[in-house]
């Protein structure tokens, strides 16, 4: 509508682009000019290409793109279509115990990747892991089988900890939605299960799919924590890794870390383009207030199918989680030959240290305050790209993936600049706030996608009917909206909370002692090589994500689409 | 005398360069049953919605029983939610998340109606649609006539000045339709409703509606009443959509008082009798017949006025009658049977086109 200019409409969206531009694009515009910059960021400014110069030129640069290209395809070659069928069978099929497996892969996803990382070494360490050290009992076998600091190795990493069950959390919601209707028109044509899911299910769910495959590809250039631990042993870079090392090196090195993720910024531009185009191009409503939910008969594939099924979640998470669990109570990590290897003694240390206590509480705030603060923002932004006709939406749209690419570590910095440069801001930092915004801020891009991924299936007709029944936008926005995507919600608040848990790259620079979290906890025990105690604080990070997921799943379970 | 509810003055839309409503006026009365009839694309939904508010006209005014509610001249637009219309959508857009009762009172509860007062009135609006019984059914498990009901009753719990109905039947099937339009008929007879409906199927339109416009590329083809638009057509693209039309091309022979007589060129020159003046000898016209008014006699009829001779070609049963589509000369020429009359494909009959009830075109 035109017309009249001032509504509540107009202005929340304006509300709403001033905030995401400030926290997201403002820190980029610093990052930029800091790559320019010849001192350090809190100095005097002054014009250098020496930044440049030392990023272009940084040894094993061009390797360490190329390696974040190979594992993109191994990773995704593989997660992908594995991801699709998975979702298909837990959303569109009467496989037993679906319900049950969508709720494993959720707690998959859930799994911080340190931690599942950690549980993997002690499987797959060419030395002390368990399965090489049973592989070698066997008569034949005179060599470590398994390497877990090798490429497949990373790429086990992966597959382990996100590439799957994140695509599947994500699908499964998508695929639910799908107007029954256009499978069983194919299935009545001839086609059987497998065909109709080719055919029809994945090219109906393009743009959901589509979206989804964008997202990770980019995610890809950002995957730290696992070849951080993974790749030095075999001399094996990525891009964020090159950026990391960039940083923490004494002195930081700033100006080249920063003009590294400008090229970034670049790389990424024709992703969003993309998809951007990808989704204007058609109508792709399926969800029109016609649910049907009938699920398709797998017959004497029912139990091969949950049985495969089992078997992934099995590796996603028993086997990484009972060696982590086993680690705590053990003296020396990996070493089961000592005498009394066994012990309680890493626990009490632990739980007793005041430490521990204050990163608890901390964590709690954080992950909350963010969850909290991400539901009211995200699926404004969601509808402002997806259905508002604002001339900036497409502005809106592209900031809101800017997060997305920068690696962590970056946006850090760049929102490390912003609240010590600003005199309203400076007096949060080294309170939580700035933890909050900043997990806000970092997470903006996946939670919002997400959302608009569920909103480009509503129908407009639902909202058009509630205007002409009398309620404002604002009214449709509440009431209408707001409540059929609350499941989706509930998802993103749950992703949210639990990833700030285990945060460790965007609030490594932002925390203060008073405000650290468990997972920078985590991490310092790491490096001090107290491997015990770091397995000890990730058990209680997993039970703490998992609790929260658990409660927030009984509440999701009575809300939403009755059906 | 009833006055009018809805008056639209040169409503224009344009989507890019195109023109999908090109300068409608017309005028809707209090308590009548008003239709737009057309194909596909011809601009009829984008004047409901604008009607509605949905859509932002380009040029034009609208107003609601007097009182503007959009005009472009004077930037004035009001919001849809503030226009007291009552909408279904032909999708139904019922709501997923809540049940049928909450849906039909969400009207009310954004209206701030008090508790007591909208169980009532959603009693009573679920009782004329009659599904009193599914109140407490969750939206997802009705079936697309039990949908349609509760979109009708969500439309008028509010009792709103015009229900606004976009091709509300075209999801349903054949029999449901027809039912459908019975008691909406009904509903609107009851409560004295405005009605403007939209709809491709002129049969709808034609057994529901007390007025009818005829749309062809967002232009008004002709306003009427039902009989006037099937009997009287205007143009040829309303004599086509409505209803069937068998067409013979002919050239008039001569002219009288009496009317004109025109030979049928290409059904072997037969000779027929029209009451339409106003035609040059000469001149190529169009003639055009409604099938219905066209009589088909087994035994040769001799020395009557406007008979041809032909063979049968094929025969439809159509339960209630059968069509037959006769050869006379090039022309090919439909026709009912009398119930009880049987024809055998390349028999000879006799047609009789009756005078009164041809109409004369220009050649196209």
């Amino acid at each position: 509508m035109p017309w009249p200019k001032l509504n509540v409409q107009a202005t929340l969206f304006a509300f709403v682009f001033a905030v995401v531009a400030f926290f997201v694009l403002y820190p980029m515009v610093l990052l930029i000019a800091f790559s320019f910059q010849a001192g350090v960021p809190g100095e005097a400014f002054h014009f250098t290409w020496a930044g440049w110069h030392a990023a272009l030129d940084e040894s094993g640069m061009l390797e360490s793109v190329f390696n974040t290209g190979r594992l993109l395809i191994a990773i995704q070659g593989i997660a992908l279509p594995v991801s699709i069928v998975i979702a298909w069978l837990i959303a569109r099929t009467d496989m037993p115990g679906r319900n049950w497996l969508e709720f494993m892969f959720w707690i998959a996803f859930f799994l911080p990747a340190l931690s599942i990382t950690l549980g993997w070494i002690l499987c797959l360490d060419p030395q002390y892991g368990v399965f090489n050290k049973l592989a070698l009992m066997l008569p034949f076998v005179h060599e470590s089988p398994f390497n877990i600091y090798s490429f497949w190795g990373v790429v086990w990493a992966h597959l382990g900890t996100n590439a799957i069950a994140i695509k599947v959390m994500l699908l499964a919601p998508a695929f639910r939605n799908m107007d029954a209707a256009l499978e069983e028109a194919a299935r009545v044509c001839g086609a059987n299960r497998f065909r109709t899911l080719l055919r029809i299910v994945v090219p109906t769910m393009t743009p959901a799919i589509l979206t989804i495959v964008l997202m990770v590809m980019i995610r890809s250039m950002q995957g730290l924590e696992i070849e951080l631990v993974l790749g030095p042993p075999f001399d094996f870079y990525v891009y964020s890794t090159k950026i990391y090392g960039l940083i923490s090196q004494e002195p930081p090195q700033f100006a080249p870390a920063s003009a590294l993720a400008t090229i970034g910024l670049l790389a990424i531009l024709p992703l969003v383009l993309v998809q951007r185009w990808i989704i204007s191009r058609r109508q792709y409503t399926t969800l029109t207030g016609k649910v049907q939910i009938q699920p398709a008969r797998l017959g004497r594939g029912r139990y091969p199918a949950f049985a495969l099924i089992c078997a992934v979640v099995v590796l996603l998470t028993l086997i990484p989680l009972g060696f982590l669990f086993t680690a705590t109570f053990m003296k020396l990590f990996g070493f089961f030959d000592i005498a009394q290897p066994w012990t309680f003694h890493n626990w009490i240390a632990v739980i007793t240290d005041d430490l521990f206590i204050r990163s608890l509480v901390n964590t709690l705030l954080m992950s909350g305050g963010a969850g909290i603060l991400a539901v009211i923002l995200y699926p404004l932004i969601a509808y402002y790209t997806v259905r508002s006709a604002f001339r900036g939406r497409s502005v809106l749209d592209f900031l809101s993936w800017i997060p997305f690419a920068i690696p962590g570590v970056l946006l850090g910095v760049g929102l490390l600049y912003v609240f010590l440069g600003n005199p309203v801001l400076k007096p949060l930092y080294g309170t939580m706030w700035v933890l909050i915004l900043a997990t806000v801020a970092s997470h903006m891009t996946l939670g919002t996608q997400i959302i608009k991924s569920n909103m480009i299936q509503l129908g407009v007709e639902l909202e058009e009917a509630g205007r002409v029944a009398g309620a404002t936008w604002l009214g449709t926005y509440r009431r209408i909206v707001v409540p059929i995507i609350v499941p989706v919600l509930l998802v993103v608040s749950v992703m949210v909370f639990v990833t700030a848990a285990r945060d460790i790259a965007s609030v490594a620079l932002l925390a203060t002692n008073e405000t650290r979290t468990l997972a920078l906890l985590q991490l310092d025990y790491m490096v001090d090589g107290r491997y015990e105690y770091a397995a000890v604080v990730s058990v209680v990070v997993i039970a703490l994500s998992t609790g929260v997921a658990l409660i927030v799943r009984a509440l999701g379970l009575r809300l939403g689409i009755r059906a | 005398m009833n006055g009018i509810r809805l008056s639209l003055q040169g409503i224009t839309k344009r989507f890019g360069a195109a023109r999908a409503v090109d300068g409608i006026s017309l005028d809707i009365r209090a308590g009548e049953t008003f239709s737009f009839l057309g194909p596909s694309g011809c601009g009829k939904t984008t004047t409901l919605r604008m009607i509605a508010g949905l859509d932002v006209p380009d040029e034009g005014e609208i107003l609601l029983d007097g009182v503007p509610i959009v005009s472009v001249a004077r930037r004035m637009f009001t919001q849809p939610e503030k226009r007291r219309m009552g909408m279904v959508f032909q999708s139904y857009a019922i709501w997923p998340h809540m049940t049928v009762a909450e849906n039909v009172a969400f009207p009310l509860r954004v209206r701030g109606t008090s508790r007591p007062a909208m169980r009532e009135k959603v009693r009573n609006a679920l009782d004329l649609v009659g599904l009193a019984a599914y109140a407490d059914r969750p939206a997802p498990r009705l079936s697309g006539g039990q949908q349609q009901r509760v979109a009708l009753a969500r439309a008028l719990v509010y009792e709103p000045a015009v229900l606004l109905l976009d091709e509300p039947m075209s999801n349903l099937d054949v029999k449901l339709r027809e039912q459908m339009r019975i008691e909406l008929k009904l509903l609107q007879q009851k409560l004295g409703l405005t009605l403007v409906y939209v709809t491709h199927d002129q049969v709808e339109a034609l057994s529901l509606s007390d007025t009818v416009a005829v749309m062809s590329n967002g232009r008004i083809e002709q306003i009427g009443s039902p009989h006037d638009l099937y009997e009287r057509p205007a143009t040829p693209f309303v004599r086509d959509f409505l209803g069937k039309s068998v067409t013979v091309r002919g050239r008039v022979v001569s002219s009288g008082p009496d009317g004109t007589v025109l030979e049928a060129m290409e059904a072997d020159g037969a000779r027929l009798h029209c009451h339409v003046h106003g035609m040059t000898v000469g001149q190529t016209v169009v003639l055009s017949i409604r099938p219905e008014a066209i009589a088909v006699l087994t035994t040769a009829v001799p020395s009557e006025s406007n008979v041809l001779v032909g063979t049968v070609a094929a025969v439809l049963y159509q339960g209630e009658r059968s069509e037959c589509e006769i050869r006379v000369g090039d022309e090919r020429i439909s026709a009912y049977l009398q119930p009880g009359t049987t024809v055998a494909r390349g028999q000879t009959v006799t047609v009789k086109l009756p005078a009164e009830r041809i109409s004369v075109w220009p050649a196209a």
